[in-house]
């Protein structure tokens, strides 16, 4: 049966609400039972009390009416005037209506007995019937006699009136002694209503607890089939986690159905293999713990070596740290120094840069004479050039003289010997035009190396020109290079002026170094201290994973 | 300073010049006595070669000038130049002589001949000088000194004339004008 707990239980608070309902309908319908009974049995007792009330009333109507008459006969009959009624006709009609109340109340008796709510009231309407009849019976004889004496009374026979009185008189005792009797049958009537609705009462009220006590039984029976159907799946589940509890995690429950046990199996189940997984993990964690903690307390030792080594390095540092220091206190004091050599450097190099504006300036009159000297030269050159062209001039005056001695020459020879004399003159004149010509050429000669030389020096000064120009721009190029020089000396002061800055502010690191050292060494000792409760604790740890070595061999799996 | 004087020329200094002026005064005495049996020749230059003309056949030394070619002339006759109001025919002596001569190399001196039949004239890079050759000194035998032998008269050895590093060919003038020019 796979009907999951939480149906099971709704299915049986569901069961007892319909009996607890069922019966709840079942008192209210015997309640209801109860009051129509009790209802039908006083509305027809009050109903047949009135009418047999009315029937009373009715007969004692009918005896006073015919009283009246037989008394206003008798008056008459003496001869009294009385007011004269039509009595007779009262009569009749409530004659006719008496018998009707008769006919209906027979009616009802028959009726009732047939409908009779017990037994006993069916016996006790019949005992109302008959009686009825009887009484019926009896006013009949009662009508028929009060109607012949009504008649009597009418024909004035006051004779027959009188005879026919004392039997009329009884016959109206019996009615109403009738009347009576059918009274007292109806109060035997209401004690056995009364006994027929307190029956009813009573077996309602047995049905109702018996209802109830089989109701009981069933929701008795619902719990106990519901705790079977909860309990005995769990006292499974139960005996399984108690032998869990118990270290046994080797077995799993049997899990039939679907409902929440089964899911608590399946749930168990698994829980149980996370639990051996666990386990087994545990174990090997454990074991794996025990070896780490034995490499702690290693690794303990091994630090606190370590840390004797680290105070030794330590101390060292702190040695070279004021080492550092000193040599800081050096580095700042030779910088102090190289910034004086570089102030003094840059006051050279001003001096120099004034001497390398001289030279520029030097160099520039030396360029402008040079050039007034290559002026003089050119004018020079203009003068040789004069000279040349005299020269020329010479020259053609020589070569002119030659040809006139040689035109002499041959005139003398064509003179014959009277021109022998003048022969020898024109010899001489052509001996002094070859002279002059000779002399002209020599003068060309030393003019020509006069021109080169003037070449030359003009050549020459255009060098010195071009060279003082040069020597000018490398005196330009050499301020420059010494303004640079100056820069970068002034720069250097400046960066040695940072490096003292820093070498101080090193200084001062240092000495928050040295704090930090000291820190160091403050911490080293506490990390001694540590590694001795690190080691302790570590010994500790080990015994802590021997204890759990042996919790979790608890464990089976 | 001296030095450097000294090396520019001899004839720089008045003294010096007085002194080779005195010099060249007593030699003129010396040549006059030995003139007896001796002729002035003109000494001229034509390239490396050096002629000599008898001095009474000349007329006169003129400087160079440029001729007017004449069409349809030999190669040694240079063309016709203007003198005085004649017209005179200008004759490249070396060339007459069969010496080869630059052709753009201009005649420095022309040297107008005498007595010959029509005007002429000789281009010649030079006129040297006048030089008085010994009518024994020369050397007339020498025929065939590689020139023309008709037009040459005679060889002047070295050391004579101006200039006399030196000999110097005697041109026989009127021969070579009759050449040209008859």
């Amino acid at each position: 049966m796979s009907i999951s707990i939480g149906k099971r239980i709704l299915l049986g608070f569901v069961a007892i609400i319909l009996v607890i309902l069922a019966l709840g309908i079942y008192a209210l319908g015997q309640i209801g039972s109860v009051r129509d009974t009790t209802d039908a049995i006083v509305a027809r007792d009050l109903t047949v009390m009135r009418q047999l009330d009315e029937l009373g009333n009715r007969a004692r109507d009918m005896g006073i009416l015919r009283r009246n008459a037989v008394i206003a006969t008798l008056m008459k009959a003496q001869g009294n005037t009385v007011k004269d009624e039509d009595t007779f006709a009262i009569w009749r009609r409530t004659a006719s209506s008496t018998e009707a109340l008769y006919k209906e109340l027979l009616q009802e008796a028959a009726d009732y007995r047939t409908r009779a709510v017990s037994q006993d009231r069916g016996m006790a309407w019949d005992r109302m019937h008959t009686t009825l009849t009887a009484a019926f019976e009896i006013y009949h004889r009662y009508r028929d006699g009060s109607e012949a004496q009504l008649n009597a009374n009418a024909a004035a026979d006051v004779m027959g009136v009188e005879s026919r009185n004392e039997e009329v008189s009884r016959l109206y005792e019996a009615t109403v002694t009738g009347i009576a009797r059918a009274r007292d049958t109806l109060d035997e009537n209401i004690t056995a209503g009364q006994r027929g609705v307190a029956d009813l009462y009573e077996r309602s009220r047995i049905s109702i607890g018996l209802t109830l006590a089989a109701a009981v039984a069933l929701s008795l029976l619902i719990t106990f089939v519901i705790s079977r159907a909860v309990v005995r799946p769990l006292e499974a589940v139960m005996d399984f986690a108690e032998r869990v509890g118990a270290g046994d995690l080797s077995r799993t429950v049997d899990i039939r159905g679907h409902d929440e046990i089964a899911r608590l199996g399946r749930a168990l189940n698994g829980m149980v293999a996370g639990l051996a997984d666990l386990a087994r993990t545990n174990r090997a964690a454990t074991s794996d713990l025990n070896a780490a903690a034995a490499e702690i307390r290693a690794s303990a030792q091994e630090q606190a070596a370590s840390v004797e080594e680290q105070f030794a390095a330590v101390q060292e540092t702190a040695a070279t740290v004021d080492e550092i220091t000193h040599s800081g206190a050096q580095i700042g004091k030779r910088a102090g120094e190289v910034i004086a050599t570089a102030q003094s450097t840059a006051q050279t190099s001003r001096a120099g840069l004034r001497a390398v504006a001289d030279t520029a300036r030097a160099m520039e009159s030396i360029r402008e004479q040079a050039e007034a000297v290559a002026g003089n030269i050119v004018a020079l050159s203009e003068k040789t050039q004069a000279i040349g062209d005299i020269i020329t001039t010479v020259n053609d005056i020589s070569e002119r003289t030659h040809l006139l001695a040689l035109n002499a020459a041959i005139e003398a020879a064509a003179a014959g010997e009277s021109g022998r004399s003048f022969a020898v003159v024109a010899s001489e004149m052509k001996l002094l035009a070859d002279q002059a010509k000779a002399a002209t050429g020599q003068v060309r000669t030393i003019l020509g190396e006069i021109q080169r030389g003037i070449n030359t020096s003009v050549m020459l000064t255009e060098e010195a020109v071009k060279r003082a120009a040069a020597g000018k721009a490398r005196s330009d190029t050499t301020q420059r290079t010494i303004e640079e020089i100056t820069a970068r000396v002034e720069e250097s002061v400046q960066t040695f002026q940072q490096i003292v800055a820093s070498t101080n502010q090193q200084q001062l690191g240092i000495e928050q170094v040295m704090g930090a050292l000291q820190n160091i060494r403050q911490a080293s000792q506490q990390t001694a201290a540590g590694t001795r409760e690190v080691e302790a604790a570590s010994a500790n740890l080990t015994e802590l994973a021997q204890a759990l070595m042996t919790l979790a061999e608890r464990y089976r799996h | 300073m001296t030095q450097m004087r000294a090396g520019v020329g001899r004839a720089s200094t008045p003294d010096a010049l007085r002194e080779e002026r005195t010099r060249a005064l007593a030699r003129r005495g010396h040549a006059a006595t030995a003139a007896a049996a001796a002729r002035s020749y003109l000494v001229c230059a034509c390239g490396a070669d050096r002629f000599g003309l008898a001095l009474g056949q000349v007329a006169q030394v003129l400087p160079g000038r440029v001729p007017t070619p004449l069409p349809g002339a030999p190669p040694a006759i240079l063309g016709l130049i203007a003198l005085s109001g004649r017209v005179v025919s200008l004759l490249a002596l070396a060339r007459a002589l069969g010496r080869s001569a630059d052709a753009d190399h201009a005649a420095g001196h022309v040297v107008l001949v005498r007595g010959a039949t029509i005007p002429v004239a000789l281009a010649v890079d030079r006129v040297v000088g006048v030089a008085e050759i010994p009518d024994a000194a020369l050397d007339t035998a020498y025929s065939d000194a590689g020139l023309s032998a008709e037009a040459v008269s005679g060889y002047a050895p070295a050391g004579a004339g101006p200039g006399a590093e030196s000999g110097f060919v005697v041109v026989d003038l009127p021969r070579l004008v009759r050449r040209y020019f008859s």
